[in-house]
This record gives C-alpha cells, sequence and structure tokens, in this order.
C-alpha cells in the first residue's frame, strides 16, 4: 500500500513539474490523475479492512476516507476518460 | 526518483501542514457529519495565500505554480477532502482558466478577489445530459446587443451554493459542437442565477455540489474568457493544466488513510533529506509567508 501511494505521489510531482517547466504534461497528468485516484481507492478499502469491524463504524476516520476517495475515480475525467487520454498519446506517438 | 523541494515549497509544505493539523482536522469530523461548508477554514487559506497560488503576483496570488499547490494541497487533503476539493477548484478551475484566458480587465477585476479568499468561485460543466461528453452541452448563450442571454441547467456544480463568481461553458453555436461552446464569468448575484437541488452525497460532505440554473441570465460580452467559440478548447487546455492540481485529492485522502488515523499523521514527503517520521513541531516551523511577495494573500501572522 505504501508503494504504490508513494508512486501515485511522484506520478502526481512528476506532472506538476512538468507543467511548471512547460512541457507537455497531458499524458502524465491523465496517468497520475488515473493512478492515484484507484490507488486512493485501493488503499481507503484496504484501511477499513484492516481496522475490521471497527472500520466500519462512524466511530473512526476511515470510513470518511473510504467514502471521499471514490469520487476521485469519478469527476474530472473519469479512470475511463483518463485512459482515452492516454491511449491517444501513445497512439499519437506510434504514427 | 527524487522531487527535491525549493525551500520556499518547504515552506509551503509546512505551513499547510500545520494549518491543516491544527485548524482544519479538529472541525473535519463534525464538518463531515453535518454536511456543512468550512466557510472559516476558506478564508484562513485565502489569508494563508492558498487560494491563489496559481495567479501571477500583479493580480493578488502568489505565482507559485503548480508544484507548490500541489505540496499544499496534499496537507489539506490529507486531513480533510472537503476542504481540499474547495481549494483545487478555486486555485485550477477558477483561476487557472482566468490567467490563462481572461482579457485584463477580467483579470483585474476577478483575481485580487478570487485569490484573496473573499470571492469563491465555481466551475460550470456539466449538465443533467452531459457529463463524460462535456461537449454535448446545450446551455445556450445568444447575443442581445453587447450581452449574451443565457439559459439552460448546469449539474454537480462544486461550491456552486457559496461561488460569487462562476466559470460557465455554454453554447454559443448549435451548429458546431466543440467550436461552438464559450466560457462566460457570471456573477451569481446577477438576475438570473438561480441555485438548484443540493445534492446530498457519498461523500466530500461538506464541499457542496448543487444544481445551478441560468434563466435569462444577462452576461456582457466583455464577460467572455477567451475568444468565442474557444470554450471547449479553453476546457481542454485547463484541463490538462488543472490535472495537476487536481491530483493531490487523491494523493491525500490515501496518504491520509495509510497513516494511522486520528493520531499525528507522519509526514511522509516523497523525496528529500528531511526524517520521514518528523513532523514539524509547531513551535519551530517558520510559516510560509515570505515577505518578497503581497503581504495580503500571506499569512500575516506567524503562527506560535
Amino acid at each position: 500500500m505504501a508503494t504504490k501511494l508513494e508512486a501515485a505521489r511522484l506520478l502526481v510531482y512528476n506532472a506538476a513539474r512538468l507543467k511548471d517547466e512547460g512541457s507537455p504534461h497531458g499524458k502524465e497528468a491523465a496517468m497520475a490523475k488515473l493512478f492515484a485516484s484507484e490507488m486512493s481507492n485501493e488503499a481507503a478499502r484496504e484501511a477499513v479492512q484492516i481496522h475490521g469491524g471497527a472500520g466500519y463504524l462512524e466511530d473512526f476516520p476511515v470510513e470518511r476516507y473510504f467514502r471521499d476517495a471514490r469520487i476521485t475515480e469519478i469527476y474530472e475525467g473519469t479512470s475511463e476518460i483518463q485512459r482515452i487520454v492516454i491511449a491517444r498519446h501513445l497512439l499519437k506517438n506510434l504514427r | 526518483m527524487q522531487f527535491p523541494l525549493t525551500d520556499e515549497q518547504r515552506l509551503i509544505q509546512n505551513t499547510a501542514r500545520e494549518f491543516a493539523d491544527s485548524e482544519i482536522a479538529p472541525v473535519a469530523d463534525q464538518h463531515n457529519r453535518e454536511g456543512k461548508f468550512p466557510a472559516a477554514l476558506v478564508k484562513r487559506m485565502g489569508e494563508l495565500g492558498f487560494l491563489g497560488m496559481l495567479v501571477p503576483e500583479a493580480y493578488g496570488g502568489s505565482g507559485i505554480g503548480n508544484f507548490g499547490l500541489v505540496v499544499a494541497l496534499e496537507e489539506v487533503n490529507r486531513v480533510c477532502a472537503s476542504t481540499g476539493v474547495t481549494m483545487s477548484v478555486q486555485n485550477s478551475l477558477v483561476c487557472a482558466p482566468v490567467v490563462h484566458w481572461g482579457s485584463e480587465a477580467i483579470k483585474k477585476k476577478y483575481l485580487p478577489k478570487l485569490a484573496s479568499g473573499e470571492a469563491l468561485g465555481a466551475y460550470a460543466l456539466s449538465e443533467p445530459g452531459s457529463g463524460s461528453d462535456a461537449a454535448a452541452l446545450v446551455t445556450s448563450a445568444v447575443k442581445d446587443g453587447d450581452s449574451y442571454v443565457l439559459n439552460g441547467t448546469k449539474n454537480f456544480i462544486t461550491s456552486g451554493a457559496e461561488a460569487d463568481f462562476v466559470i460557465a461553458m455554454v453554447r454559443t453555436d448549435p451548429a458546431h459542437k466543440t467550436r461552438g461552446i464559450t466560457a462566460f464569468v457570471v456573477e451569481s448575484d446577477w438576475k438570473g442565477f438561480h441555485v438548484g437541488k443540493k445534492e446530498d452525497k457519498m461523500g466530500l460532505r461538506s464541499s457542496s455540489t448543487v444544481q445551478i440554473v441560468f434563466e435569462d441570465l444577462r452576461v456582457p460580452a466583455s464577460n467572455i474568457l477567451g475568444e468565442l467559440g474557444s470554450g471547449f478548447k479553453s476546457r481542454c487546455t485547463r484541463s490538462t493544466a488543472d490535472a495537476s492540481a487536481s491530483r493531490p485529492r487523491r494523493s491525500v485522502s490515501r496518504r491520509r488513510v495509510s497513516t494511522r488515523p486520528s493520531s499525528t499523521p507522519k509526514s511522509a514527503k516523497p523525496s528529500t533529506s528531511k526524517s520521514e517520521n518528523s513532523r514539524p513541531s509547531n513551535s519551530s516551523s517558520p510559516t510560509w509567508r515570505p515577505s518578497s511577495r503581497r503581504r495580503d494573500c500571506w499569512c500575516t501572522t506567524p503562527r506560535a
């Protein structure tokens, strides 16, 4: 879980750095959005599991993280849209 | 891979972390339960300079850039994704397109208020009949003299209930799908601007998500962002520009759950020399308030 989160963070930082440099970053941004949002949900799901029954209660913040994470795969370009964006970048470079 | 932070970025990180832990974390759970919009926190974020990080200094922002923004967003989202999404929308969906596409007059009029947090912004693209296929939007703008008259309904508008200004993507030419879309800056107190249904959501419960209805809303042509018909182009550009800024909310929620909940979260800096386990103590960490920058958008009160 920690390894995947670190990978997600690096993708995000990389895209931000490219953007600040004025370099092309569309593909990298889409990859970061896709991976980071999916990993956030994976991590939140595992976190609930680690807590067992307590993770299912509103008594602890972990259930809020689980609920809050879900939207990230949907808003600002769903995961499906991010995959389309990434694929277009890859295919463009094949031509 | 290493991403060494500059001194300023580290200061931003420390300031955001301290703000998140001392001011957001104590109220995040309550806000979530009550579905209460964190107005006081938004005001504080304006004071700290966290709402105009992509806005050049000339317009009241810090011009700190996307990397500094994601570093700060990560800290805010670590403790509250609702506060984080509000911050992200203001920076990336509202300020950034105004910076990139706005006329000089629009920038002067709107950016200082947005950057300081005096005004809150929202971005209205989705409609009841168009989500991922955003270019299918049908909200119309019809030219009438020096104005356009807007009619239609926008869906899922983050911060829409509280927004003072809204960037509205509307159809100015029904004959062209993508090239018939134009972005307007709309003010929420104009006649014909209505806030509709507030959504009851699974998460992000203290961030408002509402329907916005334009009913014969008259907008001056001078409030067009960019060129007529360039709205979707600006959308695409902004989208990629924004994507980096939007991402931290994800990495953040993730990061928070990966550390021990309700205890002091450990520093999870991805890089550089500081110990992964040492969080800067409130007493020793300097606050991010670069004196070389505009005073009114930085933290003016050093935190003890």
